[in-house]
């Protein structure tokens, strides 16, 4: 199977014309690729990474293709009913009000149960996972790297210039990262895309610092001094040769942190702050449900839980990538396979 | 000591420097905003007065440069003078005065439950490695980082209230007899008020343990893998050689190296509890400032929000200068 997709993709690419610029694309990068390979077996060979691996991709699937999901019921609820399996007409919808009974119980047909408008919860908690995954897909992409080139830069020249961007550094870090947070989406007027700002805003210092300790003592190796001696510049050896080898716990803290930005997403929309009614936001129906908590206890406690899969699942494979990518377990593991 | 002298005035020193930069930083906040920051203090108000906008560009400095405004704005902070709420016509200084002592009681009951519980757990499971103790903290660790407040503390709410009916719902807790620092559990242990103390003993305990989850799984772990190190350290196999008794190496030798990075996460995690207490706080009606954040945002109340910030930021930073202090004093090598 491995083999014959290999060969299709060679075939294709030389009908394309790139057939030897790949081949030889992946000749210099062979030992990527192998590294690659032993990352991926090492992570194959712990069941809670898989298990996390797992839950991160049902989360992204989840997100992307939600309203498909619930199209693909929809579609099968109404043949139910024409086939006159089912008595009532359903459809899922987040929006639609009186769907069902008000506050009604999981049931076959609504399996999360209503909410006090006879909103499908089922319906809302699968919409509201596209929310989560929006914001953490933007707040990890735009948050970090300022902070890696900050970071970089900050460990790289030392001096004034590491001492000023420490300094600012710090004053975003004497506050917690919710509270700062809190105050920036009030500032901005409550709403989806203030709490996107205002988290993205907060994410970039915690990267500084990792960057700039992990640089400190990365450039003090003779690959970079050989590189300065043949005169690389700064930006080239800062980018392409102290970047590659300081990388790892920056992906694993951003894989942890995929987890916390749903998190304090949902806290945010639970203080208030977050996405606006009627938008379906875990956190928001969450705090939705407090009110209801004895009469409809599921109300609160299944969007909550969705909330808390999606991070653990994120922490499972953060943790996982980080034996796997630091480089003397992984070794560890190649000898145990049988390698070399 | 003398050392020690000269750490705390260049710490005291830094410090300063911080308190600014945070002051420059909710000033950025509040003051620095897109569209008319003078509506935003204004309150919920749809349509506003052109005289009271003026009024309170006066009242915050929004008519002047922003160098003077936070001059002006440093003045005011620390004489107290924090704005008024549009929504409750009241000083914000004055709710912050009357809310913050249930916040705190909160958070150090937490951060006492947290060492209380984290610490011996990561001793254990280190002194135990691989065995079910340690696999029990892996799992209890794992799980205490991924919850989010509000989940367990809504747990904990419907499972011990709403089930067992085994505490309150929440709230406030009984006043004592005589209140003193506003913090009740002491103040009912001060005054020998038992029944008042048991009650806030009942009403603190819930929230204080949805709060400090997060905090026991960091601890644990981080107790765990400094005891490790220290396990496998030289001077450890030194005290072994020489022949001293096992539990005194461990307790003696080992854990004393191993507190030292568990000091500074206890610092850390300060803030994560200040910042959950307003989750918390609002899912068990505990009224405190994290409540009154909350209830701001809620009714756009917009100077009490920047007033909470505020708060919650000089608190922490003050937490982490306490705890470079306490590292200092634990370990010489900081120092110098």
């Amino acid at each position: 199977m491995k083999e014959k997709l290999a060969r299709g993709l060679n075939r294709m690419l030389d009908l394309m014309g790139y057939g030897e610029k790949w081949r030889e694309w992946k000749r210099k990068r062979r030992a990527m690729f192998e590294e690659w390979e032993l990352m991926y077996k090492a992570l194959k060979r712990s069941p809670l990474a898989k298990a996390g691996a797992a839950m991160a991709v049902v989360f992204f699937i989840l997100g992307i293709f939600g309203p498909q999901i619930l199209a693909l019921i929809n579609g099968l609820y109404s043949l139910l009913y024409s086939q006159g399996i089912i008595k009532q007409k359903i459809v899922l919808d987040p929006y639609k009000i009186f769907a069902g009974p008000r506050l009604g119980k999981p049931s076959l047909l609504h399996p999360f149960g209503c909410d006090e408008y006879g909103r499908d919860l089922f319906a809302r908690v699968l919409t509201g996972a596209r929310v989560s995954l929006i914001v953490s897909v933007v707040v990890i992409s735009l948050g970090i790297p300022p902070g890696i080139l900050l970071g970089l830069v900050s460990g790289y020249y030392g001096g004034k210039v590491d001492e000023f961007i420490m300094r600012v550094t710090d004053v975003f870090l004497a506050f917690p990262a919710l509270v700062l947070a809190m105050a920036i989406a009030a500032s901005l007027g409550a709403g989806l895309k203030s709490a996107i700002i205002a988290l993205t805003i907060v994410w970039w210092p915690s990267y500084v610092r990792l960057v700039r300790g992990q640089v400190l003592s990365a450039r003090e190796n003779v690959y970079v001094e050989a590189a300065r001696a043949i005169g690389v510049s700064n930006l080239r050896i800062m980018v392409k040769h102290i970047l590659p080898n300081i990388i790892s716990p920056v992906i694993v803290l951003a894989t942890l942190d995929f987890g916390t930005v749903v998190i304090l997403n949902a806290a945010l929309s639970f203080i208030g702050l977050g996405a606006q009614p009627p938008t379906p936001e875990w956190g928001r129906i969450v705090y939705d449900g407090l009110d209801y908590l004895m009469m409809a206890p599921w109300y609160s406690i299944i969007p909550g839980t969705a909330v808390f899969l999606t991070a653990l699942g994120f922490n499972l494979l953060g943790d996982g990538l980080r034996d796997v990518l630091d480089p003397r377990i992984r070794r560890s593991i190649e000898f145990a396979s049988g390698r070399e | 000591m003398a050392e020690l002298k000269y750490y705390l005035i260049r710490r005291v020193i830094t410090f300063l420097p911080t308190v600014v930069g945070m002051l420059f930083l909710v000033f950025l906040v509040s003051h620095i905003v897109p569209g008319d920051p003078a509506r935003l203090w204004a309150g919920p108000e749809k349509a506003v007065k052109p005289e009271v906008l003026e009024k309170i560009r006066r009242q915050y400095y929004l008519d002047k440069p922003w160098y003077v405004a936070f001059c002006y704005y440093m003045r005011d902070v620390f004489t107290g003078n924090w704005g008024k709420s549009p929504v409750t016509n009241r000083k914000i200084i004055d709710d912050i005065k009357t809310y913050f002592p249930a916040t705190a009681e909160l958070a150090i009951v937490s951060e006492l439950l947290i060492i209380a519980v984290g610490v011996p757990f990561g001793i254990v499971s280190a002194l135990k490695r691989d065995s079910i103790i340690d696999h029990v903290a892996r799992v209890f660790s794992l799980i205490g980082t991924s919850l989010p407040i509000f989940l367990t503390a809504i747990f904990f709410q419907y499972v011990f209230y709403f089930k067992l009916r085994l505490v309150p719902l929440g709230g406030r807790g009984v006043k004592p007899e005589v209140v003193r620092t506003g913090l009740y559990i002491l103040d009912s242990l001060l005054c020998g008020d038992w029944h008042a103390l048991l009650e806030n003993l009942k009403t603190i305990i819930l929230p204080a343990l949805a709060l400090s989850m997060l905090g026991m799984g960091i601890v644990t772990r981080i107790t765990r893998s400094s005891m490790l190190d220290a396990l496998g350290s030289d001077f450890v196999d030194y005290a072994k050689m020489k022949g001293l008794p096992n539990r005194w190496v461990i307790y003696r030798h080992a854990l004393k190296n191993a507190l030292v990075p568990v000091v500074t996460v206890l610092g850390l995690q300060f803030g994560g509890l200040l910042s959950g207490a307003v989750i918390t706080e609002t899912v068990f009606a505990r009224p405190g400032v994290g409540r009154y954040a909350v209830q701001a945002a809620y009714s756009l109340d917009y100077p009490a929000i920047i007033g909470v910030t505020l708060l919650i930021g000089l608190v922490y930073i003050f937490a982490n200068l306490v705890v470079d202090i306490l590292y200092a004093w634990i370990d010489p090598r900081v120092r110098l």
